[in-house]
Formats: C-alpha cells, sequence, structure tokens
C-alpha cells in the first residue's frame, strides 16, 4: 500500500515554500462545528489524563492482539501500530462529497476492468492510448475474457485521499489489489467506544461496525452464477504473516473460514476445502495473496502459498476471486491519469473528486519540466507502491536527486511526477503535547450488486513534526474517523 | 470445520489442560515437600515423583543434576526449553488460538491472548511467590474454560472436548503410574498420616479428587477405590473411564460417523479397562496402565490422521504433533514433545 503522502499543488507553477497546511479543527480562533465538543474536552483535560488513556488504548489493543508480528527471532515480536487517541472528525456533509466521490471513482475502475478484459470499448474509443493499456506489464493475460459477476473485478477497494482545503479533496492512489488496515478503522473505533463513551453519547458519530456484513454480502453478491446459497472463505498467507490478525479478524466478523493454500484444492472444475466432515464447495475466494502467489500453474511456480489449478477455474466461472486477476494494470500510476476521464467515458459524470496534477515523465515537456524542478517534487515509479523507490524532491540530497535524474533519463515512461502537497492536519496527542500532524484517509469501497461506503475510514497520521510520511515503519499511526451527522 | 483449524483446537485444549495439570502437580510436590521433615525426606521425593509424571527424570539430571526444589518447581514451572512447561503450553494455547482465532469469540481469544501477556512476565522472581504463581496459573487456566463455555456448540466444543480428554487419559494414566503400584505395596495408607497415607494424598490432590474419593468411599488411602475413582468410575471428571466416553461423545459430531478408527479404538481400550478392573489395583497395575498409556497415544495419532490431516501427501502438511509425553513414565521423551509443538503455528 502506498503509505508516503506527496501532497501536490493544483498549480503547476514552481513553489519553493511549501503553503501552510489546511488545519482541520481550527482556522484561527474559529472551531470547526463537529470539533466542539473535541475542543471542550482538551480545554479541561491533562496530560496525565492523556496518557493515561493512551496506555488503556495499547493496553486495550494489545489484549486483542491488533498487533503486527515480526518473526525476527523464534519467540516472535508483536508490535502495535501507534494509536493516537484523538479522533479525526469529519462533518456529514464534508463527508457526503468524499464518499460519492469514491464510490464513483471505483464504479468507473471496475467497469474499465471489466472493459479492457473483454470489449475494449474505451480503448476503441480512443480514450486512453491502447498501449498503455495492452502494453503495461500489470495487463494480465489470465484475466482476459473473465466475466465478472455484476462486472465487478475489485469488490474491495481502498482510495487513499488527501485534504489540502475546507472543500478540496485530492485523490492519491486507488488500491484495487489487497488494500489492508480496515481492521485498524474497525477496531480504532471500538477502542474510542470503551476510552471515552461520553463523547458518543454527545455527538452523533455514523457507526461503521457493520462493515463485514456488508463485507461480506457482496462477496455473496458475487458468487459464480448458478450458485444460490454460496460458501464465502478468507484465503491467507498464514499465521506468519504481518497482516494475520486482519485476515482472522474479517473471517471471524463475517463468520466464514479463514483458509490457507494448502487446505483448498481443485478438483471437477470447483474449488474444495478440507473439512472432518469431508471436502466443502467454495465459491468465493476472499483472498489476500498477490496474484503472482495464488496458483503456482499461472503464475510463479514457485508458490508454496497458492492452490494449483485455481486460475483455470477462475476463469471458467466455477469460483470468484475477489479481488480479480489482473486488477493490478487499473490502480497503477500510469492508469491513475486516465481515472477522470474513465468517469466520464463510462458513467458520463463529471469526477467528483480530483487527481493530483501529474506530469507523464514519457511526456518531453512534463519532462523538461520536472528535471528543472526536481527540489519541488515528488517522482514515482510508475509500478512502484509502498513508497518504495520513489524521490521527494524537498528532502532529497542534490546526490540523491542526480541519481535519480539518470534514472529518469534512462526510462522516462517508468515515471510520473507531482508537487508537494500540503496535507492536511489535525490535534494530535504526541511527545510534546496535543499538536497539529498531518494526515491522510483510506475509505473502504465495497462493490456487489451496488456500492457500499461505510461512514468511516483509516486515518494515517504522520506522528513526526512536519512529516508527510505516515507510513507505520516510519513514525506513522492512526486515529479513529469520526463521521458526524450535521443537522 | 477446516481439518487444519481442527487440529489448532484439539491441541489448544491438550495444552490447556495439560498447563493446569502440571501446576496442579508442582502444587502437590510443594505440599509434599513441606512435609519433608515429618517424613525425613531429604531427597525431596514429592518433586522426583513430579518430575516423573510429565519429564525425564534422567534429562533432567543429567541437565539440572540433583532434584532441587525451587529449580524443579521452575523447571515444570517456567522453563521455555521444557515445551510442558506450564509457560510454554500457555505459549502454545496462544499460539494455536490465534491461528484458528476467527472460530473463537473475542472473549475466549482475550483470555487465551492475556494469559500469555501475563506469563511472559513471568521471571525468575516469580519464584519467591510460589504459591501466588501457582494461584495464578490455575485461575487463568480456569478463565480461558470458562470463556469456552460460550463457544458456538457446533464443533468447536466436541474437538476442545475431544483434546481435553485425551489429555486427561494421559495424565492420569501418568499419575497412577507413578503412585500407584507405590500404593498398592504401601501397608498403612488407610492411616491418617501416615507415609502410605501421604503417598495417596498426593496422587488424590493431583487430580482434585479428595472431596469426591470421601465422599464415594468414605475413608483414606485405599489402593483398589483409588483405581476405581480414578480408571473405572464413570463420572468421575479425571477417569480414564469417563474421559473415554467424552471421546466417544465429541468424535461424531466432527468425524461425522461414530465407526472411525478412533472411536473404536476408544471403546476397545474401554472395554480393555473394564475386563482388568480388578487388575489396576493388583501388581499388574504398571503394565496395565503402561498399555492404556499406549492404547491412548495410537488414538490420538489415529484422530490426527483421519480427521485433522490433509489427505493429499502432495499438499505440504504440518508435521504431525505426537504424543506430548513419555511412553513410560520412567523414560519420557523430549523429542515427541517438540514435535507436539508443531501444530502452534511457528512461521
Amino acid at each position: 500500500m502506498e503509505n508516503v503522502l506527496t501532497p501536490p499543488s493544483p498549480s503547476a507553477a514552481p513553489k519553493i515554500a511549501r503553503p501552510p497546511a489546511f488545519n482541520e479543527m481550527r482556522r484561527g480562533d474559529i472551531i470547526h462545528p463537529a470539533y466542539a465538543p473535541l475542543d471542550a474536552y482538551l480545554r479541561t483535560a491533562t496530560v496525565a489524563k492523556l496518557e493515561s488513556k493512551q496506555r488503556d488504548a495499547n493496553e486495550l489493543f494489545r489484549r486483542r492482539g491488533i498487533t503486527f508480528t515480526v518473526y525476527d527471532d523464534d519467540s516472535g515480536t508483536e508490535r502495535l501500530i501507534p494509536f493516537d487517541v484523538l479522533p479525526r472528525i469529519i462533518g456529514g456533509r464534508e463527508w457526503a462529497t468524499v464518499s460519492k466521490g469514491c464510490m464513483q471513482r471505483v464504479k468507473a475502475l471496475n467497469a474499465f476492468l471489466d472493459d479492457i478484459y473483454n470489449g475494449q470499448e474505451i480503448l476503441k474509443a480512443g480514450v486512453i492510448p491502447t498501449e498503455e493499456v495492452l502494453g503495461n506489464k500489470l495487463y494480465c493475460q489470465q484475466a482476459v475474457g473473465i466475466r465478472a459477476p455484476h462486472g465487478v473485478h475489485s469488490m474491495i477497494a481502498g482510495v487513499d485521499v488527501v485534504r489540502v482545503g475546507p472543500d478540496q479533496w485530492y485523490v492519491l492512489e486507488d488500491n484495487l489489489r489487497t488494500p489492508s488496515g480496515v481492521s485498524y478503522m474497525l477496531e480504532n473505533r471500538a477502542a474510542m467506544q470503551r476510552l471515552f463513551p461520553d463523547f458518543f453519547t454527545r455527538q452523533a458519530v455514523l457507526p461503521i461496525d457493520h462493515y463485514p456484513d456488508l463485507l461480506v454480502q457482496c462477496l455473496r453478491d458475487c458468487a459464480p452464477t448458478g450458485v444460490d446459497d454460496p460458501t464465502v472463505v478468507v484465503l491467507t498467507p498464514g499465521a506468519g504473516n504481518s497482516a494475520y490478525f486482519e485476515h482472522t479478524y474479517l473471517a471471524q466478523r463475517m463468520g466464514v473460514a479463514l483458509v490457507e493454500g494448502q487446505d483448498l484444492f481443485v478438483e471437477r472444475g470447483r474449488v474444495w476445502m478440507h473439512t472432518t466432515y469431508g471436502p466443502q464447495r467454495v465459491d468465493v475466494i476472499y483472498r489476500r495473496i498477490d496474484d503472482d502467489f495464488i496458483d503456482p500453474e499461472s503464475f510463479r511456480p514457485d508458490s508454496a502459498l497458492g492452490v494449483p489449478g485455481l486460475v483455470a477455474v477462475a476463469r471458467a466461472g466455477g469460483v470468484t476471486l475477489a479481488n480479480a486477476l489482473g486488477n493490478g494494470v487499473a490502480d497503477d500510476k500510469a492508469t491513475y491519469l486516465h481515472v477522470p476521464a474513465m468517469i466520464k467515458f463510462y458513467l458520463g459524470e463529471e469526477p467528483i473528486l480530483a487527481n493530483v496534477p501529474t506530469f507523464k515523465l514519457s511526456n518531453a515537456d512534463d519532462r523538461a519540466y520536472v528535471l528543472e524542478h526536481l527540489a519541488e517534487l515528488v517522482v514515482k515509479e510508475v509500478h512502484g507502491s509502498g513508497g518504495y523507490g520513489m524521490l521527494i524532491g524537498p528532502a532529497a540530497t542534490a546526490a540523491e536527486r542526480e541519481a535519480y535524474r539518470l534514472r529518469i533519463l534512462d526510462d522516462p515512461a517508468d515515471f510520473i511526477a507531482q508537487p508537494t502537497l500540503a496535507l492536511s492536519c489535525c490535534p494530535t496527542f504526541v511527545a510534546q503535547g496535543i499538536a497539529p500532524r498531518h494526515v491522510d484517509l483510506r475509505p473502504y469501497v465495497l462493490s456487489g450488486k451496488s456500492v457500499h461506503l461505510v461512514p468511516g475510514a483509516l486515518t494515517r497520521v504522520a506522528l513526526k513534526e512536519g512529516s508527510l510520511v505516515v507510513n507505520s515503519s516510519q513514525g506513522g499511526g492512526t486515529k479513529d474517523t469520526w463521521v458526524v451527522a450535521e443537522a | 470445520m477446516l481439518k487444519r483449524t481442527a487440529g489448532n483446537c484439539f491441541w489448544l485444549a491438550r495444552y490447556l489442560e495439560r498447563a493446569e495439570n502440571t501446576a496442579r502437580l508442582v502444587g502437590v510436590a510443594q505440599s509434599g515437600d513441606l512435609l519433608g521433615g515429618l517424613t525425613n525426606d531429604v531427597e525431596h521425593q514429592s518433586w522426583h515423583d513430579a518430575l516423573r509424571t510429565v519429564a525425564d527424570l534422567d534429562e533432567y539430571r543429567a541437565q539440572f543434576g540433583t532434584v532441587a526444589p525451587r529449580a524443579a518447581a521452575s523447571f515444570l514451572l517456567l522453563d521455555r526449553q521444557n515445551l510442558s512447561s506450564v509457560v510454554s503450553c500457555l505459549r502454545a494455547v496462544r499460539e494455536n488460538a490465534r491461528t484458528a482465532r476467527n472460530r473463537f469469540t473475542n472473549d475466549f481469544w482475550e483470555a487465551c491472548n492475556s494469559t500469555w501477556m501475563e506469563a511472559q512476565q513471568h521471571d525468575s522472581t516469580a519464584m519467591d511467590d510460589l504459591d501466588g504463581l501457582l494461584a495464578w496459573a490455575l485461575e487463568h487456566c480456569q478463565w480461558i474454560r470458562g470463556t469456552a463455555a460460550d463457544l458456538f456448540g457446533d464443533e468447536v466444543p466436541e474437538v476442545l472436548s475431544a483434546g481435553l480428554a485425551i489429555e486427561r487419559v494421559d495424565f492420569t494414566t501418568r499419575l497412577l503410574l507413578v503412585h500407584l503400584p507405590e500404593l498398592i505395596a504401601a501397608e498403612d495408607a488407610t492411616l491418617p498420616g501416615s507415609r502410605g497415607y501421604l503417598r495417596w494424598d498426593a496422587l488424590i490432590s493431583a487430580v482434585s479428587g479428595q472431596q469426591m474419593y470421601r465422599q464415594l468411599y468414605r475413608g483414606v488411602g485405599s489402593a483398589t477405590d483409588t483405581a476405581h475413582l480414578l480408571v473405572l468410575h464413570p463420572r468421575s471428571p479425571r477417569s480414564l473411564f469417563a474421559n473415554l466416553e467424552r471421546l466417544e461423545r465429541s468424535l461424531p459430531t466432527f468425524t461425522g460417523g461414530a465407526d472411525t478408527d478412533a472411536s473404536m479404538q476408544s471403546r476397545d481400550l474401554r472395554d480393555f479397562i473394564s475386563r482388568h478392573a480388578q487388575g489396576f489395583a493388583s501388581e499388574h497395575a504398571s503394565e496395565l496402565l503402561t498399555q492404556v498409556l499406549a492404547a491412548n497415544q495410537r488414538i490420538s495419532a489415529a484422530i490426527w490422521r483421519d480427521h485433522f490431516n490433509l489427505p493429499d501427501p502432495n499438499v505440504a502438511e504440518a508435521p504431525v504433533p505426537q504424543a506430548p509425553v513419555p511412553d513410560t513414565p520412567d523414560s519420557p521423551s523430549g523429542s515427541s514433545q517438540s514435535q507436539s509443538q508443531s501444530q502452534t503455528a511457528t512461521p
């Protein structure tokens, strides 16, 4: 998952100084109405009190086992992702924009995936250059011709959104493969309700706890044709995976089996799991294993995590993979540029949420501009993710920029660039007390017969002062995200 | 349920029961040792007995030298190298619970997880308050068991019940192997306060059977009655007979039928026990108990092979957990214990 927030400014004009970040809670002395109860609380809360809440929260997360496992020794080390006890609060009207915008985007992206693996109308219409899609190394031949139930290829999508002003939201990235983190969204809320019950009685925080029920409903919606009472499973790489907690959590909350590759087998055109009663047919697999590892017969032959023959069954419509194969072509950075055009093409609508202005380095004019302004821009690999292999111009040394310049010149089409954005910030409890810290937002869009989005999301927060990096491995944490009803 | 998950539940139950049994065993050894002045027991016989019950005494001596109370207790309770120590068992409980997490309630999982978190806090200073440590261990095992009462009643509780039954047959048999022959040989066990009586008291305390025994049989110290209570009694919670019956009730609920190999073996073992009812209080006790122990291990292996394992030999399988304990109390096998650990989801 993309972790580094690279806030772009809509103008391509070079800017040396970063504009002041939008503060979601206060402008001068004016407090956003949704934050009024929190503001009142913080006026009287002592540091000792907040520290005590923070300890309670950590204890709670440890007891619930909401941890990442790092097996760097025999015993296995389990670490907490830092959790900030102060919520991020979004008003209902503001949320409506984000919510509609994300759903619109995912609808268009699903239509795009269904199209490019079948009729390819958007290519025939010349809206997106054919070479950019069919020549993309993430375009998956094994997915060609698969008819997805309801045309849904990404049943679970995470849309990474950043805010730079009261009504200015940008989509940073779409995650259509295996977006993770939703368990933190749900468990952060559960923790806040235990830690601060009074807030929830005073303020109409919209509920999100039904997410697993919507998820399983969407998964069942997408069962193969002719299956009346589908069996859904969650497929995990295993207990050693760092996100194993989330896999068990979702399986438990949906009331479905959590399987590993070794629990499944293919026979008579179907997928089965080994149960104590004998083989049981599996109809929908919510898989948390990447395409490359899912079937040694179709992808990496050395994968021990997958199920031999699974892809053939999926292609024949005998099982539904969620998310489907080959989604990577739609969420990489080259395709990202075309999402606004997709929305117009498939839905006949104007995009509700804007893309971050992006330079294509395959384009000579863009390239010339970017190479001149490397110190102000963020440059990313087209197929990269997780914040790897990128250049954050303002933070890089001259030598790093020079090295990166050579990489760009070597294969310009492999890169894009974006301006450095001033991410919005929220009050956060840190060692220095309460201070503003930059945040991003990941809502999870669910698609089945219809599209759903619970009123909430995962907020990631950069805990270091001035940092725009929300990655947990680099000092990032999470916050509960409240969407409050407005009168 | 998934076979692999069933395997996790089975071993979770065994390790939980083992943790509790071992804690009680240490308590009994400690009580016995406190009478050392009275019985002139300079060799710490009660600790030898405890070690013999669940560990390889020769290996223990090779590693730690002479049996000393504090070291023995630490080995049985806190030693992470000892895969059957209470702390190791609680870790295995937690790891199996984590692997099969989606089948459990939040309460059950939190009980397993919190117990392991607290168990990690116990260092050698915990030995300064042995009673407190034992109370902690027993309370936490019972807490986990209490939360298990709310698990959904289709298969999980039945698999847990099967694991419990196998482990109880194993532990009770081991205890009897250590104590019963000596009790049979003792002439003074029915005399309260005598050496034979203390031997009997240790045995009956290790299964929490003091009150039950007195209610059922009046008096104290009879080898015949003790064998009856722990081998044959159909309602005694830790008797061999009652636990084989428990196993036979559980098996069909997750194996799809009563006539599986494991069920038949269990019935055969129960018949064997009934047929030799008199023998358990005789000079044949050791021989019979040794056969029971081996048969119980075969049942456990059959359950694993037929109901928890993957049928496809081409699929990478978790190593088959072996029975956790010695073939005879005098020659316990540490190696089989390390294999049993493998089900606990090491990455």
